[in-house]
């Protein structure tokens, strides 16, 4: 039994405990980050101190190095390193002219040496960032040269997605290496911003580059915090922006004034359903139709959290289509004319349990859906609607990887996934053997045109002569394109959704409210 | 001693071969590709069928499964991993980043649970149900109930997003660099503070819990009773004859913790964004990328051996009844 003293010394050490630990927090809160400096952003980064390499998925590579062309605010493509271009008639030879005031961070001018080293290096058989031989270059002078395209459009002089890097302080090293050159880590760029200093395993800083071919950014500077921890970075106000942000995760902002929202379409990708019509339930046209009208789209992007103006087609198209609104308008949510073609059909009866049944089998399949970009979700929500019109769909839940290997397999009823919107295989899609058993020559000579061609005019015409088929047969549904979502404090200005929804590619273009 | 030493490390080679070759041909069985990543729309770009087929291809994965293994086990013979296909970086470096972090995390923890697990388990146990007793009981059920990651967001909400006192991540701050050496320590202990609380407090009342039990016990052993007999003051019987007999199990019981030292806590890394082999490690499997999925399991099972064996040469120490030889020693 413990004495009346040691009952009181127990009481007495509790608080002073406490305290003491308080005591410990706050001075060690005083040591903590200090606060941003002015004119300074903070964002979240997937990546390390390796982040604006070029093997790295982190956009922050654009806050360094730039690209040939970006989109302007209406998504059209304006020239960065590229002052102009010419491309001959077919589209596989370009002729490129640089902008001669760019230069390197070390004050060496940005050439076309360095776009063709760049696109040497990029398809080197040790780095493959590209397929070896995609395209061949040559330097007329400093600042014009030709390019060549000889797989298609890979290697596009009209790719924003691919940044230059300096000749002239990597030609000497090994490209089997490229993964650990220090350059990664300490880089010399062309970009609106430059390399400070970082803090291992924790933040990259940049300063606004005064030799800005554009001029000195305003934001002065960016601070890249590695390892996103995800919502309570935001909360806590650790970053001011988030630019790859769950957007399940939203409802726990959504009433936090601090913040704004903002939707960027991967326009090249699309969730989509694939039917395999080898399934005698999913053969029919028909029922792939009813599949579809029963589907309420706009649905399902609201509860996945996108926004409203997110665009719904049914078939391949390219994104300057997509963009220009050159598509076939969807088929709309109809469950009613939906009901009646799945009883058209002959899946007229309704079991006690609410299924559709032909001659005593029910009108069950199963989807197979990877967790990838709330799929999985979206499945869920499917199910429902499915379920409104008679259909039971079932959900096997893999991962992407596992999606692909079984889908290729061929044992699968439907599979969700994101799929490229264009670029298909028209063998693998629509030929002999396709993959979702819908054989369809003229579609798939159609694809392969499209895949083909260089020529955007050649692309979307391939595509518009596809179009009525896809539409007509339905051997895939698509649901809406890829969305990601930003969210940033409020106090940074100039973003906007979808062609500005990323602040990494376009901060020198944003502000920060009262000049902070 | 040295004898049983080498004989068990001898015998740990086939069990050790035997973990890795079913860890080999499992994690390749099991459904996913590696190259799934390039089909990711994050990436932003559609990544060529031949590039990929040509990334297979450099990672041997091309070949037959057993040509695999055969490479993989003379690679590692001679103390290399391979190449991380995510980082594309070797995977030795890669550990080598990452072990350190999780030491920091860990021994702390083990620290945090040995000095209030132990301690509390003995006031416990010596304050037989007092209002201290109870509450130490109750508090460690009900903290060992809790799952680490709710406590781990409860905390961060609390004392990161609302009050602010502690970082809701990483394991540095932004300045660190401007920090003088005692404030480099400060600012790395500050982040320590609710990761390692969160693994600890756990850990701590599962200890505490053990170590009251088993003090318990002891206290009614015989030589326990003869020492009171004898006159001992309570605290020398109580600290020199019980503790240390109680303490016997728990020494076997950190010992098998040699292996969460490097092996981590995957999810307590991922949601303090802590750098070490945890998230690695879930960052590999979530990435099918099986040079890191390798090399942490083999360092796992690894660990787990030289653990069972660290605690059998500690029984030795603090326990003169065992013996290692078979042999009883002489009292």
């Amino acid at each position: 039994m413990r004495t009346g003293c040691q009952r009181r010394a127990v009481r007495s050490l509790t608080p002073v405990r406490f305290a003491a630990a308080l005591a410990l927090a706050g001075t060690l809160t005083a040591c903590g980050p200090r606060s941003p400096a002015a004119s300074s952003v903070t964002i979240d980064s997937g990546g390390d101190e390796r982040a604006l390499g070029l093997l790295s998925d982190d956009d922050a590579k654009f806050l360094v190095f730039l690209p040939l062309v970006t989109r302007n605010a209406q998504g059209e493509i304006e020239g960065v390193l590229a002052r102009s271009w010419e491309h001959s008639p077919d589209y596989r030879s370009w002729t490129i002219h640089l902008r001669s005031d760019v230069h390197w961070q070390d004050g060496v001018p940005v050439t076309a040496h360095d776009i063709k080293f760049t696109l040497e290096l990029l398809s080197h058989p040790d780095v493959l960032w590209m397929s070896p031989g995609a395209v061949s270059v040559t330097v007329l002078d400093d600042t014009t040269y030709t390019l060549t395209l000889h797989r298609g459009t890979e290697g596009s002089p009209l790719d924003e997605g691919t940044v230059y890097y300096p000749r002239h302080l990597l030609e000497r090293l090994d490209p089997a290496k490229l993964a650990q050159w220090e350059f990664w880590i300490h880089p010399v760029g062309n970009g609106p911003y430059r390399y400070v200093r970082h803090v291992v395993k924790t933040m990259l800083e940049l300063e606004a580059n005064p030799d800005y071919y554009r001029g000195r950014p305003r934001i002065e500077r960016v601070v890249l915090r590695f390892l996103r921890a995800g919502v309570t970075d935001l909360l806590s106000g650790d970053v001011d922006v988030h630019a790859d942000f769950n957007p399940a995760d939203l409802p726990g902002i959504a009433g936090d004034p601090r913040f704004e929202v903002y939707h960027r379409f991967a326009l090249g990708w699309v969730r989509a359903v694939v039917w395999n019509t080898r399934r005698p339930a999913l053969h029919d046209p028909k029922v792939r139709r009813a599949l579809t009208l029963a589907l309420d789209r706009r649905e399902l992007d609201r509860a996945l959290n996108s926004p409203a103006t997110t665009p719904i087609f049914d078939v391949i198209c390219s994104e300057r289509q997509l963009r220009r609104g050159e598509v076939p308008p969807p088929l709309p949510h109809d469950p009613t004319t939906a009901r009646q073609l799945l009883a058209e059909a002959g899946w007229a009866e309704v079991g006690e349990d609410g299924i559709r049944r032909r001659g005593g089998e029910a009108l069950r399949f199963v989807v197979r859906v990877s967790t990838l970009q709330g799929m999985d979700r979206t499945a869920v929500i499917m199910q429902a609607q499915l379920r409104a019109v008679g259909v039971q769909m079932d959900i096997q839940t893999l991962d992407l990887g596992a999606v692909a290997r079984r889908v290729g397999a061929g044992g699968f009823d439907a599979e969700l996934r994101p799929m490229p919107i264009h670029g298909w295989d028209g063998k693998a899609f629509f030929g002999p053997g396709a993959y979702g058993g819908y054989v369809n020559p003229r579609a798939a000579a159609l694809l392969a045109r499209a895949r083909a061609a260089v020529n955007p005019d050649e692309v979307d015409q391939a595509y518009r002569e596809l179009a009525p088929i896809l539409q007509t047969d339905l051997p895939v549904t698509f649901l809406a394109p890829m969305v990601f979502t930003t969210v940033a404090h409020r106090r940074l200005r100039g973003l906007s959704s979808p062609y500005r929804a990323d602040p990494v590619w376009h901060m020198d273009e944003l502000w920060l409210e009262n000049g902070r | 001693m040295a004898r049983y030493i080498l004989k068990r490390l001898l015998q740990s080679i086939p069990l050790l071969l035997g973990i890795v070759t079913v860890t080999f041909f499992m994690i390749r069985l099991a459904p996913g590709d590696p190259m799934g990543m390039y089909l990711e729309p994050q990436r932003q770009r559609q990544v060529d069928p031949e590039v990929i087929e040509l990334i297979r291809k450099r990672y041997g994965l091309d070949q037959p499964i057993h040509v695999q293994y055969v490479r993989w086990i003379a690679n590692v013979v001679r103390g290399d991993f391979g190449e991380s296909f995510r980082h594309r970086r070797p995977v030795n470096r890669l550990l080598a980043e990452a072990i350190p972090y999780t030491l920091q995390l860990t021994v702390l923890v083990l620290l945090f649970d040995a000095l209030f697990g132990i301690a509390l388990g003995i006031i416990s146990a010596v304050k037989q149900y007092s209002a201290l007793d109870k509450t130490v009981t109750l508090s460690s059920l009900i903290i060992y109930a809790i799952p680490g990651f709710w406590l781990a967001l409860m905390l961060v909400l609390v004392f990161s997003v609302q009050v602010n006192w502690f970082p809701t991540s990483q394991t540095r701050s932004m300045d660190y660099d401007f920090l003088s050496s005692g404030g480099k320590v400060l600012d790395r202990l500050w982040h320590l503070v609710l990761p390692v609380f969160v693994m600890g407090v756990a850990s701590a009342a599962g200890t505490a819990r053990y170590m009251r039990n088993r003090l318990l016990e002891v206290l009614n052993e015989e030589y326990v009773v003869a020492a009171r007999a004898r006159g001992f003051p309570e605290r020398t019987v109580i600290v020199k004859h019980a503790v240390r007999n109680a303490l016997i199990p728990i020494v076997t019981i950190y010992g098998l913790s040699l292996p969460f030292l490097l092996g981590g806590a995957t999810i307590i890394e991922s949601i303090f964004a802590w750098p070490g082999m945890g998230r690695l490690t879930v960052e590999a499997v979530g990435g099918r990328d099986y040079p890191i999925i390798m090399a942490t399991t083999m360092m796992a099972a690894t660990l787990t051996v030289l653990g069972n064996l660290l605690a059998d040469v500690a029984l030795t120490v603090v326990d003169p009844r065992v013996s290692l030889e078979g042999k009883p020693r002489a009292p």
